[in-house]
């Protein structure tokens, strides 16, 4: 059962292309953390699901039903938090949640209390009078205090210092436990403690699409040693992405690493050499990603 | 309805100041109002409306925009509002909080002006507010959904205003004059086009958020407007208006003998000639009265030489008791002198409405204050001790006035001095009267409901009107205790015919201007 499926989605804004031909499915339950460069089209694609804007071409399902539902009653089950948002900041955070709760039927006011104490809200100062990270958290417990079944984070974490990072991530995991959640971040080593999926998007494209564990498995870095100097008897394979020889070693990122297949090809190609391997930290996937920018280079959009 | 009176609740609670700012400034309105010249100074009457009414928009566009409708970042927009709801919640906020101040204030103005509050305003007083709402705040609510700042609704209303400053620019004045019927028709046609546009403009943005193409559906209604003005200067709408009739069915019109009022006149200045014919028109029943709106003249000489006024605007009126007018026109010096040889004959077409006069009602007026009909109070004013008069807006109406009333004194009764001057009586037989034209609308689009009534009586008319009277040209004044006889009159339809009046003078009429104007007059 998918929270998010996408079918051939686009969306054009005049002469840009911010989202091509995206096919992106979200498991119900799974933390889904999307990626990628400034510009890659991730916010657009978060509007594009949060029904926002509409799209160019192609078909969005939002829990179960087309995402022209998520409005108004399509809502109840959906939390969204953006840094770019503009909150009611005439409102306390004592207003913001009481003005919020009658919106929502599963509004849960003993969570709201957990929320509140957890993030130290100052519920009697005006929002505007907040801190960028106490704004956010008062967004967030507005967002996780009626329980929704799909939590959709746009940058929540960009510009908080590391505490209240943390002080966030650990409140998701803690208090939305059932939920699924959509999470766009440049925050890569929080993502990658917390994130079941990730997918990676560079210019309006949906490069990588899998789990967390898969992305794991499947990146290595290696390592090619050889008594002489490197020569290529073949060309180098799509797999292999952020290639780089230095005399007698080469170094690249392996997308669809497997244990057996890869060290004998790496030899068809190289020749007779050391090989070492080792796994990437979500960092390294995301530059090399970066780096190379194609998607037949990243595997494709397998879950 | 939860939602939407919680929403309301955050609206009253987040606008608290701005509506105790309204409703003083409402206040201080209806106190300038109620007493035009003993509260503010010249140019702070001015100051008051204009905060008043600004803070009216500035309450709006505030509220609507509450929860923009532009862009993507708002709060709201991913929380769960019914869009029908949210609607519903910012009409409301702007029934209590606009129009409800300002109908208490209106209540207060009517009671001021000593006309009694009953049930029978109600109406009146909710189609005016309905007049208000659709006229004032709707265009204020759908150019506020949007644009989606204050200061961005600001521009758009300067960018309007430029607009409608470069649609003066442009030469109307080469067009004919629209006429009263055919700027009516006009005015619906383009309400018929622009209300539904904006409506679509609000629904859109409320359910749909498109941004662009409401704007390019708002931005079309407003390019109707100069549509409109342009279509009622144009013969078919002049035509719709006024259908022709066969011209005998109310009256004949006929070139009138010169009298000391009305006289046939040529007058020469610079480049302009200035001809006046008297007419007298014969009523085909006692009860019409005819207001015309508009006219032209035709004239016709020797050997097929011809010429017309172009429409005319002409404010005359025509009742039997008062048959005789003068038609103005001008036309260009050179051509006047040429037609003097040239025996002109002129037929007039008219564009008139016609009202019927219903039974005459007398009314006492003998105290201080007396009703007439149509809520009509009339209250007497005495400028000095033992001598009461009824000047100047010495009579008020709730909200409108029907189409036609006439207000008639006569001097059978007469017991007051009418020159000041310790003359004996009028003899009787003399009679004024007053005839004042309404909307006969529920309500007038004005926001005073008291409807002030200048009561001017005019010259005393003779008994046998065609005999010069000494008394002809003495101003009409009525007396406490005279009875008033009130005619209520109403629309039976505005319509043109055209009438020949015949030869219409020769050359021996022709005066120069001793005294030539520097700069020419026109005949409108």
């Amino acid at each position: 059962m998918h929270s998010i499926q996408t079918t051939a989605l686009n969306k054009r804004f005049r002469h840009i292309h911010a989202v091509r031909d995206v096919n992106l499915s979200i498991d119900k339950g799974s933390v889904y953390a999307l990626m990628g460069p400034n510009g890659a089209g991730k916010t657009t694609l978060i509007k594009l699901l949060m029904n926002l804007i509409s799209p160019t071409d192609g078909r969005i399902s939002v829990l179960g039903a087309d995402v022209t539902h998520v409005e108004g009653k399509g809502l109840e089950k959906i939390g969204y938090v953006s840094e770019n948002q503009k909150l009611p900041n005439w409102m306390t955070g004592a207003m913001l949640l009481a003005y919020c709760r009658p919106f929502y039927p599963s509004w849960d006011r003993s969570l709201e209390q957990r929320l509140v104490t957890r993030f130290d809200l100052p519920l009697k100062r005006r929002l505007k009078q907040l801190s960028r990270g106490m704004r956010m958290k008062a967004a967030l417990a507005c967002a996780l205090a009626f329980r929704p079944s799909l939590i959709v984070l746009d940058e929540p974490l960009s510009g908080l210092d590391p505490l209240v990072r943390d002080d966030l991530m650990e409140s998701l995991r803690e208090l939305a436990p059932e939920a699924t959640v959509l999470l766009s971040s440049h925050d890569l080593a929080e993502i990658e403690s917390f994130a079941s999926h990730v997918g990676f998007m560079d210019g309006g494209r949906l490069l990588l699409s899998e789990t967390m564990s898969g992305v794991r498995s499947r990146f290595r870095k290696v390592i090619a040693t050889c008594g002489e100097p490197i020569e290529m008897n073949a060309p180098q394979p799509r797999e292999w992405i952020d290639f780089a020889v230095e005399g007698r070693v080469a170094r690249w990122v392996e997308t669809a690493y497997d244990s057996e297949r890869s060290p004998a090809r790496a030899r068809e190609i190289l020749g007779p050499i050391e090989l070492s391997s080792d796994s990437l930290t979500l960092r390294e996937v995301f530059l090399s990603m970066a780096r190379t920018k194609s998607p037949e280079g990243a595997g494709g959009t397998n879950q | 309805m939860k939602i939407v009176l919680h929403i309301l609740r955050k609206d009253f609670f987040r606008h608290r100041w701005e509506l105790a700012l309204f409703v003083l400034s409402c206040a201080a309105w209806a106190c300038q109002v109620a007493n035009p010249f003993g509260w503010v100074w010249l140019r702070e009457r001015e100051f008051v409306s204009v905060l008043f009414f600004g803070l009216w928009f500035f309450l709006i566009v505030r509220v609507i925009q509450g929860e923009s409708l532009v862009g993507d970042r708002e709060f709201w927009m991913t929380r769960p509002y019914r869009w029908g709801g949210l609607l519903f919640a910012k009409m409301l906020f702007v029934i209590l909080c606009v129009n409800l101040p300002f109908l208490i204030a209106q209540i207060l103005l009517l009671a001021h002006a000593g006309i009694p509050i009953s049930g029978h305003l109600i109406p009146g007083l909710i189609f005016l507010q309905l007049e208000f709402t659709f006229f004032l705040s709707f265009p204020v609510a759908v150019l506020a959904t949007i644009t989606e700042s204050l200061v961005q609704w600001g521009l758009a209303v300067a960018g309007l205003f430029v607009f409608s400053l470069m649609l003066s620019w442009l030469p109307w004045s080469k067009l004919p004059p629209p006429l009263e019927r055919g700027e009516n028709i006009c005015s619906i046609l383009a309400m018929a086009i622009i209300a539904p546009a904006f409506i679509c403009v609000v629904l859109w943005q409320y359910a749909r958020r498109r941004v662009w193409p409401a704007r390019l559906v708002f931005a079309g209604a407003v390019l109707v407007v100069p549509l409109v003005i342009l279509l009622a200067s144009t013969p078919l709408i002049r035509l719709i208006a006024y259908p022709p009739s066969n011209s005998k069915s109310y009256l004949q019109l006929s070139m009138a003998e010169d009298t000391q009022s009305h006289e046939r006149n040529y007058l020469r200045s610079g480049d302009e000639g200035n001809i006046s014919l008297p007419v007298e028109a014969k009523l085909t029943d006692s009860d019409l009265i005819l207001d015309v709106d508009g006219l032209r003249v035709f004239l016709a000489g020797d050997n097929g030489w011809s010429w017309h006024t172009p429409w005319l605007n002409n404010s005359i009126g025509f009742s039997k008791d008062s048959p005789n007018a003068t038609i103005e026109f001008a036309m260009p010096a050179d051509l006047a002198d040429q037609m003097k040889h040239l025996h002109p004959k002129a037929t007039v077409e008219l564009a008139f409405g016609v009202y019927r006069l219903g039974p005459p009602h007398v009314f006492a007026t003998t105290g201080e204050r007396f009703g007439l009909s149509a809520g009509i109070i009339c209250r007497w004013a005495e400028r000095v001790p033992g001598y009461a008069f009824l000047r100047g807006s010495g009579c008020v109406a709730p909200l409108s006035l029907p189409e036609a009333t006439e207000i008639r004194i006569d001097s059978g009764s007469n017991t007051c001095d009418q020159s000041g001057k310790n003359e004996p009586p009028l003899p009787a037989g003399h009679s004024a009267r007053h005839v004042e034209y309404g909307s006969g609308m529920p309500a007038d689009f004005d926001p005073d409901p008291v409807r002030k009534i200048s009561l001017d009586f005019g010259d005393w008319t003779p008994p046998i009107p065609s005999v010069q009277d000494p008394k002809t040209n003495l101003h009409a004044f009525p007396c406490k205790g005279w009875p008033f006889s009130v005619r209520m009159g109403f629309d039976e339809g505005k319509m043109r015919a055209e009438f020949n009046l015949g030869e219409i003078g020769n050359e021996k009429d022709v005066v120069e201007d001793p005294h030539p104007l520097p700069f020419s007059i026109r005949a409108d």
